[in-house]
Protein backbone atom coordinates (compact mmCIF):
# COMPACT_ATOMS: atom_id res chain seq x y z
CA UNK A 1 0.00 0.00 0.00
CA UNK A 2 2.28 2.57 0.98
CA UNK A 3 4.70 1.59 -2.71
CA UNK A 4 1.63 1.79 -4.44
CA UNK A 5 1.22 5.68 -2.71
CA UNK A 6 4.92 6.30 -3.68
CA UNK A 7 3.99 5.34 -7.19
CA UNK A 8 1.46 7.36 -7.22
CA UNK A 9 2.89 10.56 -6.27
CA UNK A 10 5.57 9.84 -8.42
CA UNK A 11 3.50 9.59 -11.35
CA UNK A 12 1.61 12.52 -10.28
CA UNK A 13 4.52 14.47 -10.70
CA UNK A 14 5.65 12.84 -13.30
CA UNK A 15 2.15 13.95 -15.17
CA UNK A 16 2.80 17.94 -14.84
CA UNK A 17 6.42 17.58 -15.77
CA UNK A 18 5.19 15.74 -19.01
CA UNK A 19 2.40 18.61 -19.08
CA UNK A 20 5.29 21.52 -18.54
CA UNK A 21 6.96 19.71 -21.59
CA UNK A 22 9.66 18.78 -18.77
CA UNK A 23 9.91 14.84 -19.30
CA UNK A 24 12.84 13.61 -21.13
CA UNK A 25 12.10 11.62 -24.63
CA UNK A 26 12.62 8.16 -22.46
CA UNK A 27 10.17 9.08 -18.85
CA UNK A 28 8.15 10.68 -22.12
CA UNK A 29 7.78 7.47 -23.38
CA UNK A 30 7.16 5.68 -20.27
CA UNK A 31 4.68 7.63 -19.27
CA UNK A 32 2.55 7.40 -22.17
CA UNK A 33 2.82 4.16 -22.03
CA UNK A 34 1.11 3.65 -18.59
CA UNK A 35 -1.34 6.46 -19.72
CA UNK A 36 -2.58 4.35 -22.24
CA UNK A 37 -2.50 0.88 -20.70
CA UNK A 38 -3.42 1.39 -16.97
CA UNK A 39 -7.02 2.65 -16.58
CA UNK A 40 -6.79 4.45 -13.25
CA UNK A 41 -3.32 6.33 -14.29
CA UNK A 42 -4.86 7.32 -17.95
CA UNK A 43 -8.20 8.95 -15.87
CA UNK A 44 -5.77 10.90 -13.28
CA UNK A 45 -4.36 12.24 -16.43
CA UNK A 46 -7.05 12.93 -17.89
CA UNK A 47 -8.21 15.44 -14.78
CA UNK A 48 -5.00 16.67 -14.54
CA UNK A 49 -4.84 17.57 -17.80
CA UNK A 50 -7.99 19.56 -18.08
CA UNK A 51 -7.29 21.55 -15.06
CA UNK A 52 -3.78 22.51 -16.16
CA UNK A 53 -5.80 23.57 -19.55
CA UNK A 54 -8.34 25.30 -17.47
CA UNK A 55 -5.67 27.09 -15.35
CA UNK A 56 -3.71 28.30 -18.78
CA UNK A 57 -6.89 29.66 -19.90
CA UNK A 58 -7.38 32.19 -17.04
CA UNK A 59 -6.97 35.56 -18.17
CA UNK A 60 -5.76 38.40 -15.81
CA UNK A 61 -6.55 41.80 -16.52
CA UNK A 62 -2.80 43.47 -17.82
CA UNK A 63 -1.79 46.44 -15.51
CA UNK A 64 -2.88 49.71 -15.88
CA UNK A 65 -0.28 52.51 -17.63
CA UNK A 66 -0.55 54.08 -13.89
CA UNK A 67 1.81 50.83 -13.23
CA UNK A 68 4.84 52.62 -15.52
CA UNK A 69 4.36 56.15 -14.33
CA UNK A 70 4.85 55.32 -11.04
CA UNK A 71 8.36 53.15 -11.11
CA UNK A 72 9.58 55.60 -13.36
CA UNK A 73 8.74 58.25 -11.29
CA UNK A 74 9.91 56.50 -8.10
CA UNK A 75 13.73 55.47 -10.02
CA UNK A 76 14.13 59.51 -11.24
CA UNK A 77 12.95 60.38 -6.81
CA UNK A 78 15.23 57.66 -5.92
CA UNK A 79 18.61 58.61 -8.64
CA UNK A 80 17.66 62.21 -7.44
CA UNK A 81 18.17 61.34 -3.76
CA UNK A 82 20.89 58.70 -4.42
CA UNK A 83 23.03 61.80 -5.88
CA UNK A 84 22.06 64.59 -3.83
CA UNK A 85 23.48 61.98 -1.15
CA UNK A 86 26.65 61.13 -3.14
CA UNK A 87 27.66 64.89 -3.76
CA UNK A 88 27.06 65.83 -0.15
CA UNK A 89 29.42 63.27 1.00
CA UNK A 90 32.80 62.54 0.22
CA UNK A 91 33.07 58.91 2.04
CA UNK A 92 30.35 58.36 0.32
CA UNK A 93 32.04 58.84 -2.71
CA UNK A 94 34.84 57.03 -1.88
CA UNK A 95 32.06 54.29 -0.62
CA UNK A 96 31.28 54.11 -4.18
CA UNK A 97 34.50 54.19 -5.69
CA UNK A 98 35.46 51.47 -3.86
CA UNK A 99 32.10 49.51 -4.17
CA UNK A 100 33.39 49.37 -8.54
CA UNK A 101 37.07 48.45 -7.49
CA UNK A 102 35.83 45.93 -4.86
CA UNK A 103 36.33 42.66 -6.93
CA UNK A 104 39.85 43.55 -7.51
CA UNK A 105 42.38 42.64 -4.61
CA UNK A 106 44.68 45.20 -5.66
CA UNK A 107 42.73 47.87 -5.48
CA UNK A 108 41.13 46.90 -2.63
CA UNK A 109 44.78 46.88 -1.19
CA UNK A 110 45.38 50.09 -2.78
CA UNK A 111 42.53 51.29 -0.55
CA UNK A 112 43.40 50.18 2.14
CA UNK A 113 46.76 51.53 1.89
CA UNK A 114 45.42 55.22 0.73
CA UNK A 115 42.95 55.55 4.11
CA UNK A 116 45.95 54.42 5.76
CA UNK A 117 48.21 57.06 4.62
CA UNK A 118 45.05 59.50 5.29
CA UNK A 119 44.71 58.36 8.71
CA UNK A 120 48.60 58.65 9.59
CA UNK A 121 48.40 61.94 7.96
CA UNK A 122 45.68 62.79 10.34
CA UNK A 123 47.18 61.55 12.99
CA UNK A 124 51.12 63.35 12.32
CA UNK A 125 48.92 66.54 11.52
CA UNK A 126 47.58 66.47 14.87
CA UNK A 127 50.79 65.47 16.80
CA UNK A 128 52.59 68.27 14.78
CA UNK A 129 49.75 70.82 16.62
CA UNK A 130 51.77 69.68 19.44
CA UNK A 131 49.69 72.06 22.57
CA UNK A 132 46.92 71.93 20.32
CA UNK A 133 45.97 68.78 20.31
CA UNK A 134 44.62 68.82 23.61
CA UNK A 135 41.86 71.06 21.41
CA UNK A 136 38.67 69.26 21.93
CA UNK A 137 37.41 69.84 18.54
CA UNK A 138 40.31 68.14 16.84
CA UNK A 139 40.11 65.11 18.77
CA UNK A 140 36.28 64.87 18.14
CA UNK A 141 36.84 65.89 14.48
CA UNK A 142 40.16 62.99 14.23
CA UNK A 143 37.03 60.48 16.48
CA UNK A 144 35.05 61.47 13.72
CA UNK A 145 37.47 60.25 11.12
CA UNK A 146 38.40 57.40 12.63
CA UNK A 147 34.19 55.95 13.22
CA UNK A 148 33.34 57.01 9.36
CA UNK A 149 36.61 55.12 8.05
CA UNK A 150 35.26 51.90 10.04
CA UNK A 151 32.01 52.47 8.77
CA UNK A 152 33.11 52.53 5.20
CA UNK A 153 35.44 49.31 5.99
CA UNK A 154 32.45 47.99 7.51
CA UNK A 155 29.75 48.82 4.58
CA UNK A 156 32.80 47.77 1.71
CA UNK A 157 33.24 44.54 2.82
CA UNK A 158 29.37 43.76 3.41
CA UNK A 159 29.96 43.51 -0.17
CA UNK A 160 32.35 40.54 0.25
CA UNK A 161 31.35 37.35 -1.63
CA UNK A 162 33.24 35.49 1.19
CA UNK A 163 30.65 35.09 4.05
CA UNK A 164 33.60 35.18 6.56
CA UNK A 165 34.29 38.91 5.43
CA UNK A 166 30.80 39.91 5.66
CA UNK A 167 30.77 38.97 9.60
CA UNK A 168 33.91 40.50 9.89
CA UNK A 169 32.26 43.51 8.15
CA UNK A 170 29.46 43.07 10.69
CA UNK A 171 31.72 42.83 13.48
CA UNK A 172 33.25 46.29 13.00
CA UNK A 173 29.81 47.56 14.82
CA UNK A 174 30.93 46.37 17.76
CA UNK A 175 33.42 48.63 18.10
CA UNK A 176 31.33 51.47 17.16
CA UNK A 177 30.05 54.03 19.78
CA UNK A 178 27.10 55.05 17.71
CA UNK A 179 25.75 54.05 14.29
CA UNK A 180 23.71 56.42 11.67
CA UNK A 181 21.01 55.12 9.61
CA UNK A 182 23.42 53.94 6.90
CA UNK A 183 25.10 51.41 9.34
CA UNK A 184 21.37 50.31 10.90
CA UNK A 185 20.09 49.80 7.22
CA UNK A 186 23.46 47.77 6.26
CA UNK A 187 22.56 45.86 8.94
CA UNK A 188 18.91 44.90 8.84
CA UNK A 189 19.76 44.66 5.00
CA UNK A 190 22.54 41.66 6.20
CA UNK A 191 20.27 40.65 8.82
CA UNK A 192 16.89 39.96 6.51
CA UNK A 193 18.62 39.17 2.95
CA UNK A 194 22.11 37.76 3.31
CA UNK A 195 22.15 34.51 1.61
CA UNK A 196 24.56 32.59 4.99
CA UNK A 197 22.56 31.83 7.76
CA UNK A 198 25.47 31.88 9.99
CA UNK A 199 26.21 35.89 8.57
CA UNK A 200 22.50 36.57 9.45
CA UNK A 201 22.90 35.39 12.78
CA UNK A 202 26.03 37.63 13.43
CA UNK A 203 23.95 40.85 12.08
CA UNK A 204 21.04 39.83 14.50
CA UNK A 205 23.74 40.03 17.66
CA UNK A 206 25.02 43.02 16.23
CA UNK A 207 21.44 44.91 16.13
CA UNK A 208 20.54 43.72 19.47
CA UNK A 209 23.49 45.83 20.90
CA UNK A 210 21.45 48.56 18.98
CA UNK A 211 18.19 47.24 20.69
CA UNK A 212 17.53 50.81 22.72
CA UNK A 213 16.48 51.97 18.88
CA UNK A 214 12.77 51.57 18.37
CA UNK A 215 12.85 50.71 14.45
CA UNK A 216 15.69 47.95 15.91
CA UNK A 217 13.34 46.22 18.28
CA UNK A 218 10.68 46.44 15.68
CA UNK A 219 12.31 44.93 12.61
CA UNK A 220 13.27 42.18 15.38
CA UNK A 221 9.60 41.55 15.80
CA UNK A 222 8.77 42.04 12.46
CA UNK A 223 11.18 39.03 11.90
CA UNK A 224 9.84 36.64 14.09
CA UNK A 225 6.99 36.29 11.84
CA UNK A 226 8.48 36.10 8.84
CA UNK A 227 12.01 34.04 9.80
CA UNK A 228 12.08 30.75 7.66
CA UNK A 229 15.56 29.65 8.62
CA UNK A 230 15.33 27.75 11.94
CA UNK A 231 18.54 28.19 12.75
CA UNK A 232 17.77 32.36 12.79
CA UNK A 233 14.44 31.36 14.52
CA UNK A 234 16.34 30.34 17.29
CA UNK A 235 18.79 33.08 17.55
CA UNK A 236 15.86 35.35 17.28
CA UNK A 237 14.57 33.82 20.57
CA UNK A 238 17.47 34.14 22.60
CA UNK A 239 17.83 37.68 21.70
CA UNK A 240 14.05 38.03 22.74
CA UNK A 241 15.33 37.12 25.87
CA UNK A 242 18.28 38.95 26.19
CA UNK A 243 16.62 41.63 25.59
CA UNK A 244 13.50 40.49 28.17
CA UNK A 245 11.13 41.67 25.33
CA UNK A 246 7.68 41.05 26.21
CA UNK A 247 6.14 42.54 23.00
CA UNK A 248 7.52 39.32 21.25
CA UNK A 249 5.16 36.49 23.17
CA UNK A 250 2.58 37.15 20.90
CA UNK A 251 4.20 36.62 17.80
CA UNK A 252 5.87 33.60 19.21
CA UNK A 253 2.41 32.34 20.25
CA UNK A 254 1.07 32.91 17.02
CA UNK A 255 4.03 30.83 15.15
CA UNK A 256 3.51 28.55 17.68
CA UNK A 257 0.21 27.61 15.39
CA UNK A 258 2.42 27.24 12.41
CA UNK A 259 2.26 23.85 11.19
CA UNK A 260 5.90 24.06 9.52
CA UNK A 261 7.21 25.26 12.43
CA UNK A 262 10.35 22.78 13.17
CA UNK A 263 9.88 20.77 16.11
CA UNK A 264 13.15 21.95 17.97
CA UNK A 265 12.17 25.96 17.42
CA UNK A 266 8.45 25.14 18.65
CA UNK A 267 10.38 23.83 21.41
CA UNK A 268 12.44 26.72 22.13
CA UNK A 269 9.43 29.54 21.41
CA UNK A 270 7.56 27.65 24.20
CA UNK A 271 10.27 28.30 26.91
CA UNK A 272 11.17 31.90 25.62
CA UNK A 273 7.58 32.42 26.05
CA UNK A 274 7.68 30.50 29.16
CA UNK A 275 10.66 32.61 30.52
CA UNK A 276 9.35 36.17 28.82
CA UNK A 277 5.56 35.46 30.83
CA UNK A 278 7.51 34.97 34.26
CA UNK B 1 21.24 44.29 -11.67
CA UNK B 2 25.31 44.00 -11.15
CA UNK B 3 25.37 47.61 -13.07
CA UNK B 4 22.05 48.57 -10.79
CA UNK B 5 24.56 47.83 -7.93
CA UNK B 6 27.63 49.56 -9.02
CA UNK B 7 25.55 52.95 -9.36
CA UNK B 8 24.21 52.74 -12.40
CA UNK B 9 20.65 53.13 -11.79
CA UNK B 10 19.08 53.54 -15.05
CA UNK B 11 19.53 49.85 -15.86
CA UNK B 12 16.87 49.38 -13.17
CA UNK B 13 14.36 50.26 -16.07
CA UNK B 14 15.51 47.49 -18.21
CA UNK B 15 15.34 45.36 -15.67
CA UNK B 16 11.86 46.61 -14.85
CA UNK B 17 10.97 45.86 -18.29
CA UNK B 18 11.65 42.50 -18.59
CA UNK B 19 10.47 41.15 -15.31
CA UNK B 20 7.13 43.69 -14.42
CA UNK B 21 4.71 41.84 -16.23
CA UNK B 22 5.50 38.47 -14.50
CA UNK B 23 6.00 39.81 -11.31
CA UNK B 24 2.95 41.51 -11.68
CA UNK B 25 1.16 38.17 -12.97
CA UNK B 26 2.89 36.39 -9.63
CA UNK B 27 1.34 38.90 -7.21
CA UNK B 28 -2.56 39.11 -9.29
CA UNK B 29 -2.50 35.42 -9.23
CA UNK B 30 -1.90 35.29 -5.52
CA UNK B 31 -4.05 38.12 -4.64
CA UNK B 32 -6.86 38.36 -7.53
CA UNK B 33 -6.18 42.42 -7.03
CA UNK B 34 -5.13 44.33 -9.29
CA UNK B 35 -4.39 47.56 -7.67
CA UNK B 36 -2.75 45.85 -4.96
CA UNK B 37 -0.58 43.82 -7.38
CA UNK B 38 0.48 46.93 -9.61
CA UNK B 39 1.30 48.23 -5.74
CA UNK B 40 3.45 44.93 -4.88
CA UNK B 41 5.53 45.20 -8.38
CA UNK B 42 6.27 49.12 -7.46
CA UNK B 43 7.46 47.66 -3.58
CA UNK B 44 9.51 45.05 -5.05
CA UNK B 45 11.88 47.46 -7.52
CA UNK B 46 11.75 50.03 -4.74
CA UNK B 47 13.26 47.69 -2.22
CA UNK B 48 15.38 46.05 -5.16
CA UNK B 49 17.09 49.76 -5.51
CA UNK B 50 17.20 50.55 -1.61
CA UNK B 51 18.60 46.64 -0.97
CA UNK B 52 20.85 46.86 -4.01
CA UNK B 53 24.13 46.44 -2.11
CA UNK B 54 22.41 42.93 -0.44
CA UNK B 55 22.28 41.16 -4.39
CA UNK B 56 25.58 39.43 -4.28
CA UNK B 57 25.58 38.08 -7.76
CA UNK B 58 26.42 35.15 -6.45
CA UNK B 59 22.68 33.38 -7.05
CA UNK B 60 19.88 34.02 -9.68
CA UNK B 61 19.03 37.13 -10.09
CA UNK B 62 15.39 36.27 -10.18
CA UNK B 63 15.56 34.22 -6.90
CA UNK B 64 16.71 37.48 -5.35
CA UNK B 65 13.68 38.74 -7.03
CA UNK B 66 10.91 36.78 -5.91
CA UNK B 67 12.11 36.46 -3.08
CA UNK B 68 11.82 40.04 -2.16
CA UNK B 69 8.44 40.00 -4.16
CA UNK B 70 7.21 36.88 -1.29
CA UNK B 71 8.05 39.29 1.12
CA UNK B 72 6.22 42.14 -0.12
CA UNK B 73 2.88 40.67 -0.54
CA UNK B 74 3.25 39.54 2.78
CA UNK B 75 4.10 42.64 4.11
CA UNK B 76 0.85 43.84 2.42
CA UNK B 77 -1.06 40.79 2.51
CA UNK B 78 -0.72 39.00 5.97
CA UNK B 79 -3.74 40.28 7.77
CA UNK B 80 -6.02 39.35 4.41
CA UNK B 81 -8.28 36.38 4.24
CA UNK B 82 -6.56 35.43 1.40
CA UNK B 83 -3.93 34.18 3.54
CA UNK B 84 -5.46 32.42 5.99
CA UNK B 85 -5.10 28.68 5.66
CA UNK B 86 -7.85 26.76 4.59
CA UNK B 87 -9.25 23.52 6.66
CA UNK B 88 -12.14 22.30 4.91
CA UNK B 89 -14.57 23.73 2.67
CA UNK B 90 -17.47 24.24 4.74
CA UNK B 91 -15.08 26.69 6.89
CA UNK B 92 -14.44 28.14 3.65
CA UNK B 93 -17.63 28.79 2.13
CA UNK B 94 -18.47 30.72 5.88
CA UNK B 95 -15.79 32.46 5.88
CA UNK B 96 -15.95 33.64 2.39
CA UNK B 97 -18.95 36.40 1.57
CA UNK B 98 -17.07 38.99 0.52
CA UNK B 99 -14.52 36.78 -1.99
CA UNK B 100 -13.85 39.05 -5.36
CA UNK B 101 -12.56 36.52 -7.78
CA UNK B 102 -15.74 35.68 -9.51
CA UNK B 103 -19.24 36.48 -9.39
CA UNK B 104 -22.36 33.49 -8.85
CA UNK B 105 -22.53 33.76 -12.76
CA UNK B 106 -19.27 33.05 -13.33
CA UNK B 107 -19.13 29.87 -11.48
CA UNK B 108 -21.14 27.81 -14.55
CA UNK B 109 -17.40 28.17 -16.49
CA UNK B 110 -14.86 25.78 -15.96
CA UNK B 111 -12.07 28.15 -16.55
CA UNK B 112 -13.67 30.41 -13.54
CA UNK B 113 -14.54 27.40 -11.54
CA UNK B 114 -10.64 26.75 -11.59
CA UNK B 115 -10.27 30.46 -11.06
CA UNK B 116 -12.22 30.43 -8.10
CA UNK B 117 -10.55 27.22 -6.58
CA UNK B 118 -7.25 28.53 -7.31
CA UNK B 119 -8.68 31.52 -4.93
CA UNK B 120 -9.53 29.08 -1.98
CA UNK B 121 -6.39 26.94 -1.74
CA UNK B 122 -4.03 27.67 0.68
CA UNK B 123 -1.55 30.40 -0.13
CA UNK B 124 1.31 28.46 0.77
CA UNK B 125 0.04 25.87 -2.14
CA UNK B 126 -1.39 28.55 -4.66
CA UNK B 127 2.15 30.26 -4.43
CA UNK B 128 4.16 27.31 -5.22
CA UNK B 129 1.65 26.27 -8.34
CA UNK B 130 2.07 30.04 -9.56
CA UNK B 131 5.44 29.61 -9.90
CA UNK B 132 5.54 26.29 -11.59
CA UNK B 133 2.22 27.07 -13.60
CA UNK B 134 2.28 30.72 -14.50
CA UNK B 135 6.03 31.81 -13.78
CA UNK B 136 7.32 28.79 -15.32
CA UNK B 137 10.11 28.29 -13.49
CA UNK B 138 12.36 25.29 -13.04
CA UNK B 139 12.42 23.59 -9.71
CA UNK B 140 15.10 24.27 -8.93
CA UNK B 141 14.78 27.81 -9.27
CA UNK B 142 11.70 27.57 -7.04
CA UNK B 143 13.85 25.50 -4.47
CA UNK B 144 16.02 28.57 -4.27
CA UNK B 145 13.19 30.97 -3.85
CA UNK B 146 11.58 29.17 -1.25
CA UNK B 147 14.65 27.70 0.59
CA UNK B 148 13.55 24.25 0.15
CA UNK B 149 15.05 21.17 -1.78
CA UNK B 150 14.37 20.52 -4.99
CA UNK B 151 12.38 17.46 -4.24
CA UNK B 152 10.23 19.19 -1.71
CA UNK B 153 9.29 21.20 -4.07
CA UNK B 154 8.46 18.64 -6.09
CA UNK B 155 6.04 17.05 -3.09
CA UNK B 156 4.55 20.71 -3.15
CA UNK B 157 3.62 21.00 -6.39
CA UNK B 158 1.56 17.64 -6.39
CA UNK B 159 -0.17 18.14 -3.03
CA UNK B 160 -1.07 21.65 -4.38
CA UNK B 161 -2.69 19.98 -7.73
CA UNK B 162 -4.64 17.49 -5.05
CA UNK B 163 -5.62 20.20 -3.36
CA UNK B 164 -6.78 22.40 -6.81
CA UNK B 165 -8.73 19.18 -7.57
CA UNK B 166 -10.22 18.51 -4.60
CA UNK B 167 -11.90 21.96 -3.93
CA UNK B 168 -12.29 22.12 -7.82
CA UNK B 169 -14.48 19.03 -7.61
CA UNK B 170 -16.26 19.90 -4.90
CA UNK B 171 -17.51 23.47 -6.14
CA UNK B 172 -18.79 21.68 -9.44
CA UNK B 173 -20.52 19.10 -7.53
CA UNK B 174 -21.91 22.16 -5.37
CA UNK B 175 -20.94 20.59 -2.11
CA UNK B 176 -19.34 23.78 -0.88
CA UNK B 177 -21.39 26.58 -0.64
CA UNK B 178 -20.48 30.34 -1.56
Amino acid sequence: MEQQDFNQQVTETMLIDYLNGRLGQTERLKLENLIQNNHEIGQQFAETKALWQAMSQIQIPAPTKKMDADFFEMLHEFKTASETKISNSFWSQLKNLTSHWFDSKLAFGMTILVLGCLLGYSISGVVNMGNNFASGSKVERLSEEVQGMKELMMLAMLQNPQATERMKAVNYTAEMTDVDSKVLNALFSTFQFDPNDNVRIVALNALVKWADKPQVRQVLLTALMEEKSPLVQVALADAMIKLQERKSIQPLQEKLNDKELNIYVKDKFENTIELLSI
Amino acid sequence: MLGVKAGELDKMALLYKRHSSALYGFAYHQTGEQSGSEDIVQAVFYRMLKYRASFTGQGEFKSWMYHIARNCIHDKYKKSQRYQFLDDMVKVSDAETNHSFVNESEKQDSKNLVNFALGKMDAEAREILVLSKYQDLPYKEIANILEITEANVKVKVHRAIKQLKEIYLKLENGTARF
